[in-house]
């Protein structure tokens, strides 16, 4: 049993040198000193006679075990000198392409979002978060919209089993934040609304809007047009017009529709405005007196106005998307441009 | 609506091309969304808001172009002469009405010897211009006045009408019409119905019955010109599941005023075109002269409001171009009546609207308001916003992208992710069943997003959506919304010259929630073993903070994924923010930095492979002291070179102290007591 406690030794002598080698030139020495033709392993196998009949089988299999064993880590060893080089080779070249990780992208309805609400914070407005489902009350009824009137139909607002329904405007926040605090109020609200339309390239049945609204004693219709003209310069650009065009709402009155001046043709008319020269952004107006009645406000003192936009519509002028379905997809190819 | 334009010409004068009406309508609140030629004819599409059925026609369209542009209405003298006027009740027709409250008026007029035949070449071309295809000179003429008016009209064979009577009443159960449409409907008894004697003859508001409809041999007519009350007939279109150019005007409210006025226009032109004979006498039923409604307007109300003044014989004015009676009362008040066409007139925020439309909302100047720095609300919940933007904002620096998914989904998905259905938010009607469900975890829709990406061969996968999810509160009546994170990893990294592509696994989206966790200054958590029937026995954990299991991570099982169209191995996570937002602290303190310098040793041993890491850790902290500053793994081998059933570990172990420069006998000294421990508690080789 001499030869095969020697070769015990040899096994973890040999593994200490592999993997220790510092370069090329000396794990070539390894390996001759090894595996090569008058290396220990050979050596190892001219001495296998000296073993006793019975141990011999037990000990070359051992030779053959450790033989393997070693060319597979000389092996490994040349492939790490070959990683290493291979790093190495090519930092003197600089047109070589730079190492680029991938980065997080926001989603563009979000990205968007963010950033109108910024705008208005920067203002002094409050942004607020109100839930999606809702009562009646909340949708409708304080909002000046009769119980007759249609969009209180099934096909028109998304009911709950229990009675409640998914808002399908987010003026609902006005409501929420109007019978808990007292004016002065400045506020901005973003969230998801429903409505039952089924999907199609401008269509889908849930959306984002940003409601603002402030209030209090002596808030005019001039007031609106400052908040919303800053509003759409910064976000839209210096040189975009905007024009206030009278409109219904039952929760405003007097109300208006606002459109901005196509920044995409330079008003010219293109595809974009339908050859309009005018895109329409905003509805607002001034709070109906009988919107304050259903919070308990008193309308002889306190005056203010509300605006509302969709997101969605937004976001696809702003990028010139043109499928609304892209957002809800969220093909990492889509995201990733933003 | 379709407006011809030169059919309102004969209405207003027009000033200049067909554009500069459109502008002049779109500013006064009459939207021109398109304009069309059609055989030389400007055609307007006009978007009326629901609050202004009256603008329903060309002579309303008129009336807002002629006060918008200080120009004169021209109004055809017939309806002049007889608007608002209340007709006799005399012998014209036999009429009754059984149902006042949903037919409050009822005009009924008989033409006798009509030449029923091809309608004029002005009447087809101005009908087609609007899209109306010509029928026969007289359904055409009352569909001319329905667009002239406002005020619907139709036309009964007299002959035909049993009894040559017309009874106005609710349908009785059983009775059906064939419509002019030739279909068959059935009636029931919420339906209002015009009825001769024997059967119903037409929908009333909506649609005439086949069986009386005007035709070649058709010699006398009964014209009827009514007021029905819009609930009656939005439910009635609802119940037949159909509407018409009538419908959609008495389902708004037409103008009481009118009712008399169109019929005897219509009177007018069957005559001139149809060589008619109206009898002249008119049935009146519920016919009367309704008084004007009275609003005072307090001048001090509209600089308040609109934040500009208009001088007191200005909103006279405008009150007059919008054929409103204005007076002036004592104290700054004016009255004014608001005539029956105007039944959106209520109140004076009304009429300062009105007063605003004709000023121009673009005369009236933008100002910067007051603005007021505000108080916090109390159910403001800043921590909670803190909290996600804050985790937003680390998610991305990790190379996690946002996504936004829709938040209805199918019975499919719940079933699919094991979810009980007993607190789950259910529409009532949805557009479809994919749409059934609130839903009640944000890992469904992640999936689906993740199966969409790799079904188009998009291989780094790293998402994230931060969003609500549903569910019943506990008394049943309310319901919840509590905001979720969602992960979702999966794929293989890209890889370039330098580092090789390799495929993201378990613990990359491990790494991702420690770092996020360590980011929110959440130190206390465990990973706990769950047992979920989404995620894989073995690869997954629960996130326990303080006794709570607040959320779950791992791989999810295959025949979970398989239900998603995946085949790939996929990573999801999904953590209760407001669950977190009590642990979680976004304040930073700064400790100072090092004044001595650490000195870094290194474990290697061998191991069994059963023995878990997080053992390793515990030993090596029980016998760690203050100078232990860090312990990090950093290698991991099981293979060829090491003894089956064994793997080798590598630690590295930072020790500093904040007292003095550590020498390396009082670092050995700790070392090596670890190194025991290690060999005596989990039999570890030291290498």
């Amino acid at each position: 049993m001499k030869l095969f406690e020697k070769l015990k030794d040899i096994d973890k002598a040999a593994i200490k040198e592999i993997v220790e080698t510092p370069s090329w030139d000396a794990l070539e020495q390894v390996k001759i000193k090894y595996l090569g033709r008058k290396g220990i392993m050979q050596d190892a196998i001219k001495n296998i006679k000296s073993v006793s009949k019975k141990d011999k089988p037990k000990v070359g299999q051992l030779i053959n075990e450790l033989k393997n064993k070693f060319t597979s880590l000389i092996k490994e060893k040349e492939q790490s000198f070959i990683d290493s080089e291979r790093s190495m080779f090519g930092n003197k070249d600089i047109t070589l392409p730079g190492v680029k990780k991938e980065i997080g992208h926001n989603h563009p309805l979000i990205k968007t979002i963010d950033e109108i609400i910024d705008i208005f914070v920067r203002m002094g407005f409050k942004s607020v978060d109100a839930p999606e489902v809702e009562t009646e009350f909340y949708n409708f009824e304080a909002l000046n919209i009769p119980k007759d009137h249609p969009s209180r139909e099934t096909f028109h607002t998304f009911y709950v089993e229990n009675g409640m329904l998914l808002r399908s405007q987010t003026s609902t926040a006005q409501i929420r934040i109007m019978e808990k605090e007292k004016p002065p109020l400045q506020i901005i609200h973003a969230g998801k609304v429903y409505r039952p339309d089924a999907v199609d390239a401008s269509h889908s049945f849930m959306f984002y809007q940003i409601e603002g609204f402030m209030v209090d004693e002596g808030i005019v219709f001039s007031d609106l047009k400052g908040v919303l003209e800053k509003f759409a310069k910064e976000y839209f650009g210096e040189e975009v017009k905007m024009r206030f065009r009278p409109h219904y709402f039952p929760f405003t009155e007097p109300s208006a529709e606002i459109d901005i001046s196509c920044f995409i043709c330079g008003a010219k008319g293109c595809r974009v405005c339908s050859h309009k020269g005018w895109l329409e952004v905003l509805g607002a107006g001034m709070i109906n007196p009988k919107v304050f009645d259903a919070v308990k406000y008193d309308s002889r003192k306190y005056t203010g106005f509300a605006f509302g936009m969709g997101i969605d519509r937004i976001c696809m002028l702003k990028y010139g998307i043109d499928n609304i379905r892209l957002f809800y997809e969220n093909d990492v190819r889509f995201l990733k441009q933003f | 609506m379709r407006v011809s334009f030169d059919w309102l010409k004969d209405f207003v004068p027009i000033k200049g091309g067909p554009e500069k009406t459109q502008d002049e309508l779109t500013m006064t609140g009459l939207e021109v969304t398109a304009i069309v030629n059609i055989e030389g004819d400007s055609v307007m599409d006009i978007e009326v808001t629901p609050n202004r059925p009256d603008c329903l026609s060309i002579l309303g369209i008129a009336r807002e172009l002629a006060a918008a542009t200080d120009r004169q209405l021209k109004v055809p003298e017939s309806i002049k002469k007889n608007y608002m006027k209340k007709g006799s009740a005399r012998r014209g027709a036999k009429i009754e009405v059984q149902d006042k409250k949903a037919c409050p008026r009822y005009v009924g007029c008989i033409i006798k010897n009509v030449e029923v035949g091809p309608s004029p070449k002005w009447l087809i071309q101005r009908l087609n211009a609007i899209g109306l295809r010509s029928v026969n000179n007289i359904v055409d003429i009352t569909n001319y006045v329905l667009f002239e008016s406002g005020q619907p009209l139709h036309a009964f064979d007299l002959d035909k009408l049993e009894g040559h009577k017309i009874i106005v009443r609710k349908a009785r159960k059983g009775e059906s019409i064939v419509t002019i449409d030739g279909i068959k409907r059935e009636l029931d008894p919420t339906i209002l119905v015009i009825a001769d004697s024997q059967r119903p003859v037409a929908i009333a508001g909506i649609m005439g019955g086949k069986d009386t409809e005007i035709s070649n041999e058709t010699k006398n007519v009964l014209l009827e010109s009514a007021y029905f009350d819009p609930m009656t007939i939005k439910k009635a279109q609802r119940v037949l599941g159909l509407a018409s150019e009538s419908s959609y005007r008495f389902e708004r409210g037409v103008d009481f005023g009118m009712v008399l006025a169109a019929s005897i226009r219509a009177q007018e032109i069957i005559k001139d075109e149809a060589g008619g004979r109206p009898s002249g006498k008119v049935s009146d039923i519920g016919g009367k002269t309704i008084k004007d409604k009275e609003i005072i307007v307090f001048l001090d109300e509209i600089p308040r409001v609109l934040g500009i003044d208009i001088p007191s014989a200005r909103v006279m004015e405008f009150f007059k171009r919008l054929g409103l009676k204005a007076a002036r009362l004592p104290k700054n008040r004016i009255l004014v009546k608001a005539p029956s066409y105007r039944q959106d007139l209520e109140s004076e925020i009304d009429l300062i609207e009105e007063l605003a439309r004709l000023y121009g909302y673009d005369k009236i100047p933008a100002k910067c308001p007051r603005f007021t720095i505000q108080k916090t609300f109390k159910e403001e919940r800043k921590d909670l916003v803190a909290l996600a933007r804050e985790t937003k904002k680390r998610l991305l620096s990790l190379g996690m992208s946002e996504i936004v998914t829709y938040t209805l989904t199918p019975r499919s998905s719940i079933e699919a992710m094991g979810i009980p259905f007993d607190n789950l938010v259910r529409l009532r009607n949805p557009l479809s069943s994919n749409q059934e469900f609130m839903r009640p975890s944000l890992l469904s829709e992640m999936m689906e997003v993740l199966s969409w990406n790799l079904n188009r061969h998009n291989s780094l996968l790293k998402l994230f959506e931060l969003s609500k999810v549903y569910s019943m509160s506990k008394d049943g009546h309310g319901i919840e919304e509590r905001t979720n994170l969602s992960l979702g990893v999966s794929g293989t990294t890209p890889g370039n010259w330098k580092e090789k592509s390799r495929d993201l696994d378990f613990f990359d989206l491990k790494g991702v929630i420690e770092m996020l966790l360590q980011f929110l200054n959440i130190k206390n958590f465990t990973i706990e073993k769950i047992d979920s029937p989404v995620f894989d026995d073995t690869m997954s954990g629960g996130i326990k903070i303080d006794g709570h299991m607040l959320g779950e991570f791992g791989e999810v099982r295959q025949g979970v994924a398989k239900k998603f169209d995946i085949k790939q191995k996929i990573f999801l996570a999904e953590i209760s923010i407001e669950g977190i937002l009590k642990y979680a602290d976004l304040n930073r303190r700064f400790s100072p930095l090092p004044k001595y310098p650490s000195l870094k040793r290194d474990i290697s041993m061998l191991m069994d492979d059963s023995v878990e890491a997080k053992s390793i850790m515990d030993v090596i902290q029980e016998n760690a002291n203050d100078m232990v500053k860090s312990i990090e793994m950093f290698d991991i081998y099981k293979g060829q070179q090491i003894e089956k059933g064994k793997k080798s570990l590598a630690y590295t172990l930072e020790y500093r102290s904040d007292e003095k420069t550590l020498k390396d006998e009082e670092v050995s000294n700790v070392h090596k007591a670890i190194q025991e421990a290690l060999v005596k508690k989990l039999k570890a080789q030291i290498r």
